[in-house]
């Protein structure tokens, strides 16, 4: 299920919405949400199948007739056990985890690695077992060896998200920084909450924990206030998906697809296809992250902000401080910082203890989006200090690796990789730059313009690397190419004119595209992201005038117009 | 773990990028209910206009109304199969299809068959509709003689034309769909109100206010429609593209533009391979939906001729991918052993040649012009195919001496 369909905005939401807050009581309200998220999620895996509510396809599962419709049931549900069975693990081993005494460190360790092996086996099976099958292929074939086979496995819906969050739970218990769960159902809440499940912001329980206990969800009715902020949210991410991305989508596909078919572009096109698929990318994406905060919010919830503006970056670490931020701290907490950082330790100011936890703490006295200089969290910043000194190699060993890991993760293909690998590269290099005084932090007006643009450039390299990855090239054809050949087109050095094909009569047959569209498309991206508030800055200072609650339920009612020419969101493939 | 390293930080991928969320909670301010339900009403009134302009203006033709009837082709043909039955002037042999059918010249098929000859191709056909179509007239107790069935190779696949939710205009049809499939062409139906159909539908409303467009007795002039004209479609079912008649009378016609063109839909419509779908996949749904569709003409005692029908060479090359070539092999193998179940006939006619096409015979990458199709129902009918068997007048000619009913646009 979309959330921008039918089925969801005008059933699912609004009968949830209903029922959650109809009854006063935290044992139903954790029930609904989580048997009303599972059946969110099971919905999902129809709809992201074709970008459109398969509604036979749900019935069949329900309705077993014949032993083809149980197959065709037991393969519909199955992703929901996966699901299931991923955070019951978790749960378990994290119980077990505090339940276990203090000196048992060898057990607690053994219950920490069943648990990261339960989830990244889950991950490595239905993600990456088809890519490493392929790596084997390649290389038994060129050594001369046996016939291996390539394997073709579906990817449930958000794994790569549920799959983190989860990991985060158990770990954080075992450093000892997180409070368990009271019940499985508090704990299947958080997993399943549907705002967040399909493609994130990644939550951690420490993040919602508190907030299921809180005054908005012990309240009778719902916080208006926050319903407000919720539909401004979900109002202005339906905008940037239906609006903005999902016409640009329309627009570049067929000139990516005429490259890869090898086709050429001619350097205007080219330059149209990847900045049409840059914004594409950012509002796709990050309007998907407002809708998902936005629908936290009509429950009482917040969830963590995801982007902050960021083709207003004026470096590449500034970039990732502002693109899928909750990705970014996740890799930070339980990646880079498990392999060392950069060599410094934490320490704490009161105590002199070194800090071992995440570094997130369940309670923050303000949030990030009231606080435009985002607080240091406690630990990170005003309870402690650094000690040691730096070591570059140390640190750009371990932003590599880490980059490596983070492209990875959006996908199973080398060219996944080599994105991640070139954005370890801008991290690193930034660092070295900073350390030699060539960038400053504080650029004034002129120089935070050239930076900016910059930045954005060099960005663009990695979303055609990004996009490439999702070309599916021909046989034979090298991983590589339709990025290289996309680069080549950008640059004026494509050696084929703009020709869609040669015809059997012998005819070059130009392709004819209207680019005004896409053009005037990516000029209103290029002005929304350069000058424009974002979302959360919109909905945090959100006058509530009745002008503002008709502007924005009539642009609603628009975008629910639209639900007709929907497509699915780019992240539900990672 | 070693805790120097999980004790190590300071410069990181994400700097101090906040990771939760959360503040006291706040009294609500005063008119945060009153917002909230100014939404919802504004929201809720946009909504509701939409839809009743979509069903008053019926620009789609989904929502019938005597001011706007259904000029659809699934609703249309199935009012002419309406007429036919009144009139009980039902036919022997039926045409069904796409609109790579929708060209097959009934007047030339009942030279060859000796039977008065209905077409009821419909754009963008596949199992459901043959399905639901065969039903209806079952049930309406029309039952022909033969059933020439022609199937394009994404008839099975994945691909959720728009082109389907047409049913949605003709009630008994509907009627008729498949369980759950016909919910799901009435959800789709609703979904397929958009800013344009509204746009459309508010023009048309509008029309039907315009004084100057009403005759002596209030009525709307049926002229009003003329500026709209692109096909004509014949009582018999026969589909004659407006301008492309003209471009061959005048010898203008620009194939490897058109084919170019149709190309460049066609990846649109089946996806640029973004996420590794296999778009002419057949799926399992469909297949059985064809298998009931056989059945139930075994049943009623109706032969059909089932053709998987040809694409030009130069849009193979152009949109077809390895892939699709694989999954079109497949299609063949399935079809020659289903058919093989009922004892119905089965013509791979995916080459050309296996007909005796002629490449110049083609309007675009897939639709034929009448003197291909001429051929492949001669083949159809084991005929040989070079021989002209009935009567098979010029399109520009039919234009020129319309018969009355006709229905000025197939949208």
């Amino acid at each position: 299920m979309l959330f921008n369909s039918y089925e969801f905005c005008l059933l699912f939401l609004p009968i949830t919405f209903a029922l959650f807050w109809g009854w006063h009581s935290l044992r139903w309200r954790l029930s609904l949400l989580t048997i009303g998220s599972f059946a969110f999620y099971s919905f999902s895996q129809f709809t992201t199948r074709d970008a459109s509510f398969d509604f036979r396809a749900f019935l069949k599962s329900l309705s077993i007739t014949s032993f083809a419709d149980l197959k065709h049931s037991l393969w519909a549900w199955r992703f929901s056990l996966v699901l299931l069975t991923s955070s019951s693990v978790d749960y378990f081993a994290a119980r077990a985890i505090v339940r276990a005494p203090a000196e048992a460190r060898g057990r607690k360790r053994a219950l920490l690695a069943l648990s990261l092996v339960a989830n990244l086996g889950l991950l490595a099976f239905f993600k990456y077992a088809g890519f490493f099958s392929q790596i084997a292929h390649d290389v038994s074939a060129a050594l001369g060896g046996g016939e291996i086979r390539i394997l073709s496995i579906v990817l449930p819906v958000g794994i790569s998200f549920y799959t983190f969050e989860s990991m985060s739970y158990v770990i954080d218990i075992y450093r000892g920084v997180a409070t368990p769960a009271k019940s499985y159902l508090d704990y299947a809440c958080f997993i399943t909450f549907f705002p967040h499940l399909v493609a994130g912001p990644i939550i951690r329980y420490s993040d919602i924990l508190h907030q299921f206990r809180d005054v908005n969800w012990t309240r009778r009715g719902p916080d208006w206030e926050q319903v407000n902020i919720g539909l401004t949210l979900f109002t202005m991410g339906l905008v940037k998906k239906l609006i903005i991305a999902d016409r640009l989508a329309g627009e570049i596909n067929p000139l990516w697809h005429a490259l890869a078919g090898g086709g050429g572009l001619g350097a205007a096109q080219a330059w149209g296809a990847v900045l049409g698929y840059t914004f594409r990318i950012y509002f796709d994406f990050s309007g998907y992250s407002d809708m998902a905060t936005g629908l936290g919010h009509l429950f009482g919830v917040r969830l963590p902000q995801n982007f902050d503006s960021p083709y207003k970056a004026i470096d590449p670490v500034d970039f990732w401080k502002r693109w899928h931020m909750t990705l970014s701290a996740w890799l930070r907490d339980y990646l880079y910082i498990p392999l060392g950082g950069d060599g410094r330790k934490r320490i704490r100011r009161d105590t002199g203890e070194p800090i071992r936890d995440t570094g997130v703490p369940p309670v923050l006295g303000a949030t990030a989006y009231e606080n435009p200089s985002r607080l240091d969290n406690a630990q990170h910043g005003r309870d402690a200090h650094v000690t040691g000194k730096p070591s570059r190699v140390l640190q750009y060993r371990n932003l590599m690796f880490t980059m490596l890991l983070g492209g990875l993760w959006h996908g199973a293909a080398w060219l996944f990789v080599i994105w991640g690998a070139w954005h370890g590269l801008l991290l690193a290099g930034t660092h070295a730059l900073r350390r030699a005084g060539v960038i400053g932090d504080r650029p004034g007006v002129a120089g935070t313009w050239v930076r900016r643009q910059v930045t954005f450039l060099l960005v663009i390299v990695g979303w055609v690397l990004f996009r490439a990855a999702d070309v599916k090239s021909g046989i034979g054809v090298s991983t590589m190419t339709p990025a290289l050949k996309m680069f080549k087109e950008m640059a004026g050095l494509g050696t084929a004119k703009a020709i869609t094909f040669t015809t059997a009569r012998g005819a070059e047959v130009e392709q004819v595209l209207n680019p005004t569209l896409l053009w005037s498309l990516i000029a209103f991206g290029w002005v929304w992201c350069n000058f424009l508030p974002n979302s959360f800055q919109i909905a945090y200072r959100l006058k509530e005038r009745w002008y503002f609650a008709m502007a924005t339920g009539v642009t609603f009612g628009v975008c629910v117009l639209h639900f007709g020419t929907k497509m699915d969101f780019l992240y539900f493939r990672f | 773990m070693n805790d120097g390293l999980q004790n190590a930080v300071i410069e990181t991928p994400a700097g101090d990028a906040p990771a939760t969320v959360a503040a006291a909670p706040k009294a609500p301010r005063k008119g945060s209910r009153k917002f909230a339900m100014i939404f919802i009403a504004s929201f809720a009134f946009i909504v509701l206009l939409g839809f009743w302009v979509n069903v008053s203006g019926n620009s789609t033709g989904l929502f019938p109304s005597s001011i706007n009837p259904s000029m659809a082709e699934r609703a249309w043909k199935t009012r002419r199969v309406d007429d036919a039955i009144r009139r009980n002037r039902k036919a022997g042999v039926v045409i069904m299809g796409s609109s790579r059918m929708m060209q097959a010249n009934p007047e030339y098929i009942e030279g060859l068959t000796g039977q008065p000859t209905f077409n009821y191709g419909v754009s963008a056909a596949g199992p459901l509709d043959f399905l639901t179509q065969l039903k209806y007239m079952v049930s309406k107790k029309y039952r022909p003689k033969t059933i020439v069935l022609g199937l394009d190779e994404s008839a099975f696949a994945e691909v959720s034309s728009q082109y389907e939710i047409q049913t949605v205009a003709h009630w008994g049809l509907l009627s008729k769909a498949p369980f759950p499939e016909n919910f799901s062409l009435l959800g789709r139906a609703l979904g397929n109100v958009t800013p344009e159909t509204t746009w459309m539908s508010l023009m048309n409303i509008v029309d039907s206010f315009d004084s100057s467009g009403k005759n002596e007795k209030g009525a709307p002039k049926r002229e009003r429609n003329l500026k709209h004209v692109s096909n004509v479609m014949l009582e018999n079912g026969y589909i004659i593209y407006k301008d492309r008649a003209v471009l061959a009378e005048e010898d203008n016609h620009n194939l490897d533009r058109e084919i170019q063109q149709h190309a460049r839909k066609w990846v649109k419509m089946m996806g640029s391979g973004e996420g590794g779908k296999r778009a002419l996949e057949p799926l399992a749904r469909r297949v059985d939906l064809f298998d009931q569709y056989l059945k139930l003409a075994k049943d009623n005692g109706i032969e059909v001729r089932v053709l998987l029908l040809p694409m030009h060479p130069d849009f193979e090359r152009a949109a077809l991918t390895a892939d699709m070539m694989e999954d079109r092999d497949k299609l063949n193998g399935m079809l020659k052993a289903v058919c093989e179940k009922y004892g119905t006939v089965y013509k791979d006619f995916r080459k050309v040649e296996s007909y005796g096409g002629d490449l110049e015979q083609f309007w675009d990458g897939a639709h034929q012009r009448p003197e291909n199709m001429r051929r492949m129902m001669n083949a159809a009918f084991d005929k040989p195919p070079m021989e002209m068997l009935g009567k098979l007048r010029d399109d520009a000619y039919i234009m020129r001496h319309l018969p009355k009913a006709t229905s000025l646009n197939t949208y």
